[in-house]
């Protein structure tokens, strides 16, 4: 066997050495890897060792397609990447390039008024993105030395909420509900608002795993109700890779951020981090990261943690500008203590609690009065709207805890049945159609009217019409008033007063009528018994 | 996943012994090892592969010595290095100059290391002559 006696193991070491320095100098070596598994929209690659995490790879795919993927699960011989496209494209033994950046989307006005994915590839038929800026998906939130209190409203243009749990430009404010309870309709109403009351604040939509033909339906609408022009979706469908769903929200407040950034205001809506959960944890199952809770990963409280935090109020140095959150969560069965609702909620600055009961009562929108909140948003709401609404929620409060022992009781003392009838009144005043949003002074005359007592005689069905003849009185025959009202500044004795007189003699009518209409029954009840004897 | 490294050393130890050494079997080893993130166990490694290569026969022998040896001092060494390695076919001497050896010479073997040198032997005198009386 051994045929060389030239060997001299002090050459091999040199040239070794020496052709170990010489690769080195050949970047490729160390950023080029081969797929080894690949499935369930991951995959396994062996090499790039040097690969960071959240970095961009770019995949050879079949038939020379590109496919994105990004660095996830960093382990010593093997990098899991998470696929931004389709795992049918590629194949093990694909070669893998490192893209030497992190995830990146465009930014920029010239988003505002499409519906993009989470990359910023346009999903309406339109031309591509020509944006000006890359923005990282991942940044960091501002400093507390960066930001200054919230102060300034974010109307969402529904009573219930203004009056009761007002929110704050640059706050976080969580929509929480079982399905179908109307969680994604305040926020919609929310933007349409900022387009009716020409706010100029820019929102960004993100839609997490929701059927295209919804989000279709949501952009025709708005597009209808003239919101599209401030506008940005970002949407992803049930049939996207979880990783792209897993993206969406990170995406979606880069493109926000872009605004607060620069001196503008920016409303975000991510629709829901339920599912965004869901695909993280999916996304970590295949990673076989270790699961915790409810076989979530451990770091999922950070998942949400870090998004929201980016929401902020900047101060005057950096332009004043704002991004505020309104995160959607989907309970079941009305459990606010399961894992991502409580973590959720931990980290938000109040939350709008929709019950599902109340939405077949036909309470709509459902919110509830004693478990929502908002802790920051007080110091931002308008003084109008403030000084009617201050009694509201305890008017509330105690109507619903007399409304459900009293029930049974035939005979209730005056007081209570007071409190109960008001309750009663004030519920069905706020109750508000869907894309409908009320300026400032109607909130506040309606408000004003009913927590004055104008309205109680009126019967209920008839509460609703009462209040929009109020409305129609008054900007047809107090313009002045109402431009005045609408500044938010608190209102005078006079323009009470005013309110007042109108109120009244609009209840009147509807009074009126009812006592007619009693009257008119009576007589036909006489009549018949007439006929009869 | 991870091989161990004698696994390799017997690799490269049997490729060199029937092949030699080519520039790619260099470059192989040398992307091998990079990929690995194990060029640290280069010097491990070759250590390994030596001793492979003595098990197999052939012998690879490092001589430093501040002089070149002369064709009696080589003979010696292979001697000696007969004992040690009965099996050894091929005994390749590669001199070494080493200006700090003083006298003699040192053998750099695989496995371990001999000296022939004068400052050793008047360790080993020094040694005697404080333990007993000779
Ligand atoms: N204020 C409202 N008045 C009348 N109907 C409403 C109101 N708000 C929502 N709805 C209706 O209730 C239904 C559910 O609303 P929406 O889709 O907003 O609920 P969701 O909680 O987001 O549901 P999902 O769990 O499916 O996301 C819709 O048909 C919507 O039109
Ligand atoms: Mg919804």
């Amino acid at each position: 066997m051994s045929s060389q006696t030239d060997l001299s193991i002090t050459e091999l070491s040199d040239d070794i050495r020496a052709a170990i320095a010489e690769l080195k100098k050949r970047p490729e070596i160390e950023s080029v890897g081969i797929i080894t598994r690949v499935g369930d929209g991951v995959a396994w690659i062996y090499g790039l060792s040097a690969a960071g995490y959240n970095e961009m790879l770019e995949i050879e795919g079949v038939n020379g397609k590109k496919v994105t993927a990004f660095a996830f699960n960093l382990s010593e011989d093997e990098i899991g990447a998470v696929l931004l496209g389709e795992d049918t494209d590629v194949r093990a033994g694909a070669t893998v390039r490192l893209s030497g950046a992190v995830l990146e989307v465009p930014v920029g006005p010239e988003l505002v008024g499409r519906v993009v994915d989470p990359l910023g590839r346009p999903l309406d038929g339109g031309d591509p993105i020509k944006a000006k800026q890359n923005s990282r998906v991942e940044r960091q939130a501002p400093g507390v030395l960066d930001r200054r209190s919230v102060y300034e409203p974010l109307m969402t243009g529904i009573t219930a909420i203004d009056a009761m749990v007002p929110i704050g430009r640059g706050q976080r404010e969580l929509i929480i509900g079982d399905r179908q309870t109307g969680k994604t309709a305040i926020a919609v109403d929310t933007m349409v608002n900022q387009a009716k009351q020409e706010t100029g604040v820019v929102n960004v939509y993100v839609a997490i795993g929701q059927k295209l033909s919804k989000i279709a339906a949501l952009q025709e609408r708005l597009r209808r109700e003239g919101v599209m022009d401030q506008t940005i979706i970002v949407a992803t469908s049930p049939a996207d890779p979880a990783a792209l769903l897993y993206l969406a929200p990170y995406a979606g407040c880069a493109m926000g951020e872009y605004f607060r950034d620069n001196k503008q205001h920016s409303l975000i809506i991510y629709d829901d981090l339920t599912k965004h959960a869901q695909a993280y944890r999916q996304m970590s199952l295949l990673l076989r990261r270790p699961p915790g809770r409810e076989a979530y990963p451990g770091d999922v409280f950070y998942l949400h943690s870090r998004l929201l935090e980016r929401a902020s109020k900047l101060n005057d140095e950096l332009g004043g500008g704002s991004l505020t959150a309104l995160p959607i969560i989907e309970t079941q069965a009305g459990e606010v203590s399961a894992y991502i609702p409580t973590n959720v909620i931990s980290i938000t600055d109040g939350q709008i609690y929709l019950e599902t009961n109340l939405f077949y009562q036909g309470i709509r929108p459902a919110i509830s009065v004693g478990l929502s909140v908002s802790r920051v948003g007080g110091s931002a709401q308008t003084k109008a709207v403030k000084a009617a609404g201050g009694g509201l929620k305890l008017a509330l409060a105690q109507f619903r805890e007399l409304a459900a022992f009293s029930q049974f009781s035939t005979d209730l003392d005056e007081e209570t049945r007071h409190t109960i009838e008001r309750g009663q009144r004030l519920t069905e005043l706020l109750k508000q159609p869907q894309y409908s949003p009320y300026s400032i002074w109607e909130m506040y005359t309606s408000l004003y009217a009913a927590t004055e007592g104008a309205f109680d005689k009126v019967p209920l069905e008839k509460i609703k019409p009462a209040e929009q003849a109020l409305h129609r009185e008054l900007k047809s025959k107090h313009a002045k008033l109402v431009d005045a009202l609408n500044t938010g500044d608190k209102p005078t004795d006079a323009q009470n007063d005013t309110i007042m007189k109108a109120a009244k003699s609009v209840a009147q009518t509807y009074e009126a009528e009812e006592s007619r209409k009693a009257a008119i029954s009576a007589d036909k009840a006489e009549d018949r018994k007439s006929a009869n004897g | 996943m991870k091989q161990p490294r004698a696994r390799i050393a017997g690799y490269v130890a049997g490729k060199t012994l029937q092949k030699g050494v080519s520039p790619k079997f260099v470059k192989e080893v040398a992307a091998y090892l990079l990929s690995e993130h194990r060029v640290d166990e280069l010097a491990s490694l070759m250590r390994d592969v030596q001793a492979d290569w003595a098990e197999s026969g052939y012998v690879e022998v490092a001589a430093y010595s501040a002089h070149p040896l002369n064709a009696v001092a080589k003979k010696d060494i292979t001697r000696q290095v007969k004992t040690l390695y009965p099996r050894a076919r091929s005994i390749v001497i590669t001199e070494k100059r080493d200006p700090g050896v003083i006298g003699g010479v040192r053998i750099g073997l695989p496995d371990r290391q001999f000296d022939l040198t004068v400052e050793s032997k008047l360790r080993t005198f020094k040694q005697l002559a404080i333990a007993g009386k000779d």
